[in-house]
Formats: structure tokens, C-alpha cells, sequence
């Protein structure tokens, strides 16, 4: 029998640079989503890590460890938090796990130093005439506000927003066109997903996961196919109930995308797709991935903003929903969409 | 006899000959040639598949990060990317697991699983897979896969009071199933003499204790319990999944010895026992391919998974246990004895477990009859155990 999905609690800290060592603050996230979750590691059964080669390489067998894999069982599922998600949905449901921890972290901020990011491009093709990710992004803007997608002032007025609510002060290294690239940081989150047997249990005790779809395009996609609002779409429709909608609007979106333009016009064109009426303050209210990146594990930090969200907030027996919204890779190239659902929410 | 749970079914496999070097491909091409056999072999179109999942282990001996970008633009399922599993030589084990979740909770229907390696990229594949090492500790001090493996070896000498001559016959036995097996790296016999007179790597280690270093890709196609295939059906019944993951430095401690008996390893077979309804795998397993990168590997993990009714598995197998023609063959394959591509290796074991299963082990196919086997690999030195149960 398929079991139900909820996320019951999490945490998470960003930084520009943290004072502490990575492995400290996952640990520390760790413990406070198990804190918020009322629960405890030994209740886990499975670690769900999205810990990336290309951000932590060597450090990452030793952070799995501190993030609790430690005598449990374990899955890493580095391209992407939407990736992981999906697993961790997939594992619980199949009955192959009972309680998830799902943990994330990156250290962006050498990468704000000295971004390597070319080493992601294939040596034969893109990397001679010079396809790093940095020049994706730039051909991707460039094909967005060519179509109409994209306006350089509300893009920097845009990054402004999200790097004030993200807690943060501007990137110093950042100059007038930041918007078209990731601003670094360092991060951790992580997030307790647990079975449910019913779906009506699943909604009162969390928040549900009720659906979850991904798509994906390579590292070049083929023609003028760059606007990630499409690829959003395509996750949605190749979710398990592609046919089922929420059935009011949602109440919040959280969006994580490798840069600050795509993750804007990302959820403009999605939300405008679906006819969603979100109110501006609800999206991203995490101050989103883009502003605020740390690596293909930055989607988590907007998960567990929604899911607190709704755990704090006033139940009700209206459902209230919400979308997370993940796009990794150097140009967002590897879309998921999850819909996420509990019993009232605060307005 | 099926297990408790049947999660899903393995509907079409496919291999690379394993080799030192495949300059004929480049990544993307490994993958997209070994997708084309897997699909092929389960008589599959690309429509057909609507999920795709990469096992990639850590990129360095590619040069190249995160390649899943590039590497998969046009493969069946890309466009449905469930991601790439990572748990270094384990990841093949884990990437079933994690089709076989997405199909049992009715997410997608048939996934594809790809793997491809070229480990030649570098100069040296030590220094490469040196990189992940803990660089505070671990550097302090020349630990690395061989050096990890003698420490192993050496303790599992004392223990149980065998010489180098005891330990030599699982590589006998391997590079003697080598022989037979169209996609193995290496495949001349040695003898027992040759093994103990190889240049040492690290003492006890010998060279031909060691995997050799492999470019190679395998890839295979899951599905749902109910589909019509045109095999003899074989079923994903169980997995386990234990992570024991202290450094090494936490494992020299009297009462931790899980590091030279893999009870870690044990816990995860336990689990995989359980799933598929196994109580006494000594008689319900009827053939395992266990990844092994040294010899030392491979008789921890013979005893870790019960296959030995508790007895010492390089006494079993120097009177000739766990043979072909014995009642419990392990790695019939040659095992990463005889061709070691890291992120392939768990695909690999599956893929051989599958052809057994099917009856299509051709020249090296078991004399006894399989109905059910087991497979197993470590990620890291001693840190993930995933373990599989396969059955037809």
C-alpha cells in the first residue's frame, strides 16, 4: 500500500560566510529540524544527502557522516534538491523508508572567489569556445529578453528584494549586471519527512508532499528553448497526477534557481501559466535561491521556509497549498515542482 | 518461492567489455551506446521509458564535473532526469533502490539506469581517488585504498591465523572465472605462486590482490512486477542500506572491529534478508557477486552476508567453496578482480546476477540452478553497505 508523505520540521542557515566550519553548521541544522520535528535520529531510517562533488569533493563523505548517515540507511543525490525530494518521496512511498532526514549543504563561498564552474561544461564541444556556465547564463538572458521575458531593471530590482529578505547585505563583488549570476554563500538545511498511512493523516499532522515532477534539458538545450518557465511547466505536467490542480491558489511559492533572472522568470511565467494569483510577499519570502545560492542543495533552504510556513501557522480545515519550485544546474536546466499541502496556513 | 515484496523487475541489461582504456568513446558516447544495448536488449523503444537515473561516483578520474549535463542530452528518459546517485563504488546498488521506489510508488514506469567510467583520464588513478580523503586527517598519513585494504587484510590475517597463501585462492578462483567471461578487463588465469610472488602494493596487498584500473558502462532498464518480457523474469526483492562511515581513525578502538569483519555490511544484508523474506542465506542464496576492489574485500563480505554458515571464507574457499560448479558460487563474473569500473560496479554485479538468473551466463553461466542471489558493494573504505536481492 502507498503510504503518504509529510514533512514534519526543519532548519536551515545561509551566509555570506559562515565563521564556522561547514560541518558544524550541518550539524547544527540537523539537530534543530529534528528539534522542530519533535523528533529524534533515532528515529530516522534513512538519510537523504544532496552534497555535491563539485561544491564539497572531498569533504563530502565527511559531512554525510555528521549529517547523521551514520548507522542508517543512505541515498546522495547530488544534482539537486528537487532530485532529492522526489527520493525521499519515492522511498517513503514505496514503504522502503519510514522517516527521511533530507539534508543539504554547500560551500558557495569559494566559489565567490574564483567561480570553476567550467569544469561542468564538456571539454569537447563548450569548453573550447568558451560554453562555460557563466556564458550559458549570459545566452540564456539574452534569448529571454530578446522574447520579451526579461527587463534588466526588474531583474535588479529583483535581486535587491530577495538579498534583503534572504537576510543579507549585497555581494561587494557583485556589480550592476549580479542578477545574471549566482550570489554566493555557504548554507545548510535539512527537513524530516515521515510516513503517513492515510492522506487526511498525512494533512494534519504536516505538511503533505502531494505531488512531485521533474524535467530536465542538457547543458545546451536544443534550439530556442531557454525559458525556464517552460521547463517548470513540463515538470508539472510529468508529475504522477499530471491531471490534478490544486484547488485554490497557492498561498506561497518558494523558488530556487542558479541565477536571479532565471528564478524570476521562472515563477512569473509558471504562476502566469497556471492563472495563480500569489500575493508578491509570498514568493520567495526565503529571499529565494538565486540571491542566496550555495549549490544544487539550495532549494532545500526554500522547503523548509514553506514547510515552516505551514507548520507554524494557524490550521485550519481548508487546505491551503503550496509550490516549490527547484531549478539546478548552470542555466536551471533540471526542474522540479512539488506541490505541497496543509490544513490552513496563516494568510 | 518470492520473497515478502517484489518492487520491481529488471527488463533488460547491457555491458561494456571492460578495458584499461575505451578511446573509441568519449562520456556521453559510453552512455549513449550503453543505453541503446540496455533498450535493445529489453526490446524497448526510447518512448517506452519515462524515467532515467545516472550512478555516477565522484568525477575526478573524469576530469570533468557533474558530466550528467552534457552526457545525457538525448538518452531515453532524459527528459525525465530523476537524478544522479552518488555513493562512490556502491552507487549501482543504491540507483536500483531508488527506480525501484519510483516505480513502486507508481511515479514512473520504466526507468532507466546508466553508468559509464573512463578511468584513463588521468595520470593516476591513486592520486585521483586520493582527493577524497579527509585532508586534516587522512593526509596526515598515507591512507588510501591500498593502503586501507592492507590494513584490512593484515587484521583478517591475525585473527584467524591464515598466510598469504590462504588468502591468495579468491583471486584464483576470480581471475579463473575471468576467463570465461566475454566482458571481463582481465581474463588470463594465475596460480596461486603468481599471486603471492606479485609486487606488493602495500603489504599484505599484493598487485594482483588488486582490481585493475577500468573505463567501462553498464546500464539497465526497471520496470513494473506486471510487464511482459520476453527473459525469464527477474525481480528486484530487497534492499539494505547501512552506513557505518566513521573515519578510519574512529575504527582503531578495541571494541570496533566492524572494520575487519564488515559486521556494518552484515546489518545491511539483514535488512535486504528481511525485505525479501531470507532467513537462512547460506541455503537461500544460490549465487552472489559481491563487489570486491581486493581480495580481502570479498571474503569479509562473503561472512558479512551469512554465505559462509558462519565458518572462515578463505578456508571455504581453499577447499573449493564458493566455485562455479560448488553450491554457492561467488562473483562467477570474475568480480572487480577482473575489470573494476568504480561507478559501473554495482550495475555490473546486478547485470551478471541477471544474465544468471535468465540462464545467459553463456561459457560462465553457474552449473547449479539459480532461482535467487544476492549482491552487494562498498561505497568509500568501509563506509556505505548497500545490498541487493535479486530473484527470478
Amino acid at each position: 500500500m502507498t503510504k503518504f508523505v509529510t514533512i514534519t520540521g526543519g532548519a536551515a542557515r545561509t551566509s555570506r560566510q559562515f565563521d564556522d566550519t561547514l560541518e558544524f553548521v550541518v550539524h547544527d541544522v540537523v539537530v534543530n529540524a529534528l528539534k522542530a520535528a519533535s523528533t529524534s535520529l533515532d528515529a530516522v531510517d534513512m538519510v537523504v544527502t544532496v552534497a555535491s562533488d563539485t561544491m564539497d569533493g572531498v569533504m563530502v563523505a565527511t559531512r554525510s557522516e555528521i549529517a547523521g548517515t551514520c548507522g542508517r540507511g543512505f541515498l546522495n543525490v547530488p544534482s539537486s534538491s528537487g532530485h532529492a525530494l522526489a527520493a525521499a518521496v519515492a522511498l517513503i512511498e514505496s514503504g522502503q523508508a519510514e522517516t527521511v532526514l533530507l539534508v543539504g549543504w554547500g560551500e558557495g563561498s569559494k566559489l565567490r572567489e574564483h567561480d570553476y564552474r567550467e569544469i561542468l561544461a564538456n571539454p569537447f564541444y563548450e569548453r573550447p569556445v568558451g560554453g562555460d556556465p557563466a556564458a550559458m547564463a549570459g545566452l540564456q538572458a539574452q534569448r529571454l529578453k530578446a522574447d520579451g521575458h526579461l527587463i534588466e531593471g526588474d531583474m535588479e530590482q529583483y535581486l535587491r528584494e530577495m538579498t534583503k529578505r534572504a537576510g543579507h547585505q549585497a555581494d561587494s563583488k557583485s556589480g550592476p549586471l549580479a542578477w545574471l549570476s549566482p550570489q554566493w554563500c555557504d548554507g545548510a538545511a535539512a527537513l524530516v519527512l515521515r510516513a503517513e498511512e492515510s492522506e487526511s493523516d498525512s494533512k494534519k499532522g504536516g505538511v503533505y508532499v502531494s505531488d512531485v515532477g521533474v524535467a530536465f534539458r542538457s547543458y545546451v538545450p536544443a534550439g530556442d528553448d531557454m525559458d525556464p518557465a517552460l521547463w517548470i511547466q513540463d515538470a508539472f505536467e510529468h508529475r504522477r497526477d499530471e491531471k490534478l490542480r490544486p484547488q485554490h491558489d497557492p498561498v506561497l511559492v518558494e523558488a530556487s534557481a542558479t541565477t536571479p533572472f532565471c528564478e524570476a522568470r521562472a515563477v512569473k511565467g509558471f504562476l502566469a501559466k497556471q492563472k495563480w494569483i500569489v500575493e508578491e510577499a509570498c514568493i520567495n519570502s526565503s529571499g529565494g535561491g538565486a540571491a542566496a545560492y550555495f549549490g544544487p542543495a539550495t532549494g532545500l533552504h526554500g522547503l523548509v521556509v514553506a514547510s515552516k510556513f505551514f507548520l507554524e501557522g494557524k490550521r485550519s480545515a481548508d487546505p491551503a497549498f503550496g509550490v516549490f519550485v527547484d531549478l539546478a544546474g548552470p542555466i536551471g536546466q533540471a526542474a522540479t515542482v512539488a506541490i505541497l499541502e496543509a490544513r490552513g496556513a496563516r494568510a | 518461492m518470492s520473497g515478502a515484496t517484489r518492487l520491481a523487475q529488471i527488463l533488460g541489461v547491457a555491458q561494456l567489455p571492460m578495458r584499461t582504456r575505451q578511446p573509441g568513446f568519449t562520456y556521453a558516447d559510453l552512455l549513449g551506446r550503453i543505453a541503446h544495448d540496455a533498450l535493445a536488449d529489453a526490446q524497448l523503444g526510447a518512448k517506452d521509458i519515462d524515467g532515467l537515473i545516472v550512478a555516477l561516483s565522484p568525477t575526478t578520474l573524469l576530469g570533468v564535473d557533474d558530466p550528467y549535463y552534457w552526457g545525457l542530452a538525448g538518452l531515453p528518459g532524459a527528459d525525465r532526469f530523476l537524478g544522479r546517485v552518488q555513493v562512490a563504488a556502491a552507487s549501482g546498488i543504491p540507483a536500483l533502490r531508488l527506480a525501484c521506489a519510483h516505480i513502486a510508488a507508481r511515479r514512473a514506469r520504466r526507468i532507466l539506469i546508466v553508468s559509464g567510467d573512463l578511468a584513463d583520464e588521468g595520470s593516476s588513478l591513486g592520486n585521483a581517488l586520493g582527493q577524497l580523503q579527509d585532508p586534516f586527517t587522512d593526509k596526515q598519513y598515507p591512507r588510501n585504498a591500498i593502503t586501507t585494504a592492507a590494513v584490512q587484510m593484515s587484521g583478517y590475517m591475525a585473527a584467524n591465523r591464515l598466510d598469504e597463501r590462504d588468502m591468495a585462492h579468491v583471486i584464483v578462483k576470480n581471475r579463473g572465472n575471468g576467463v570465461l567471461n566475454k566482458y571481463a578487463q582481465l581474463r588470463q588465469p594465475v596460480s596461486l605462486e603468481e599471486v603471492i610472488a606479485s609486487p606488493p602494493l602495500a603489504w599484505p596487498v599484493k598487485r594482483l590482490d588488486s582490481s585493475p584500473r577500468t573505463s567501462g558502462a553498464a546500464a539497465i532498464v526497471v520496470g513494473p512486477t506486471d510487464q511482459k518480457t520476453h527473459h525469464r523474469p527477474t525481480f528486484a526483492a530487497g534492499f539494505g542500506s547501512f552506513v557505518s562511515g566513521r573515519n578510519i581513525g574512529a575504527r582503531m578502538i578495541p571494541k570496533d572491529s566492524s572494520y575487519f569483519d564488515g559486521s556494518d555490511l552484515a546489518v545491511a544484508g539483514r535488512q535486504a534478508y528481511a525485505m525479501a523474506g531470507i532467513s537462512d542465506p547460506a541455503k537461500d542464496i544460490h549465487m552472489a557477486e559481491v563487489y570486491a576492489s581486493f581480495g580481502i574485500i570479498e571474503l569479509i563480505s562473503i561472512e558479512a552476508l551469512g554465505l559462509a554458515g558462519g565458518r572462515n571464507a578463505a578456508r571455504l574457499l581453499s577447499d573449493g567453496s564458493f566455485t562455479n560448479p560448488s553450491d554457492l558460487p561467488v562473483n562467477p563474473s570474475g568480480g572487480a578482480t577482473c575489470g573494476n569500473p568504480i561507478s559501473s560496479a554495482g550495475l555490473v554485479r546486478i547485470i551478471e546476477v541477471v544474465e544468471q538468473l535468465r540462464g545467459d551466463g553463456g561459457e560462465r553461466q553457474v552449473k547449479r540452478s539459480v532461482d535467487r542471489a544476492v549482491v552487494s558493494a562498498i561505497g568509500g573504505t568501509f563506509q556505505s553497505h548497500e545490498v541487493g536481492i535479486l530473484e527470478s
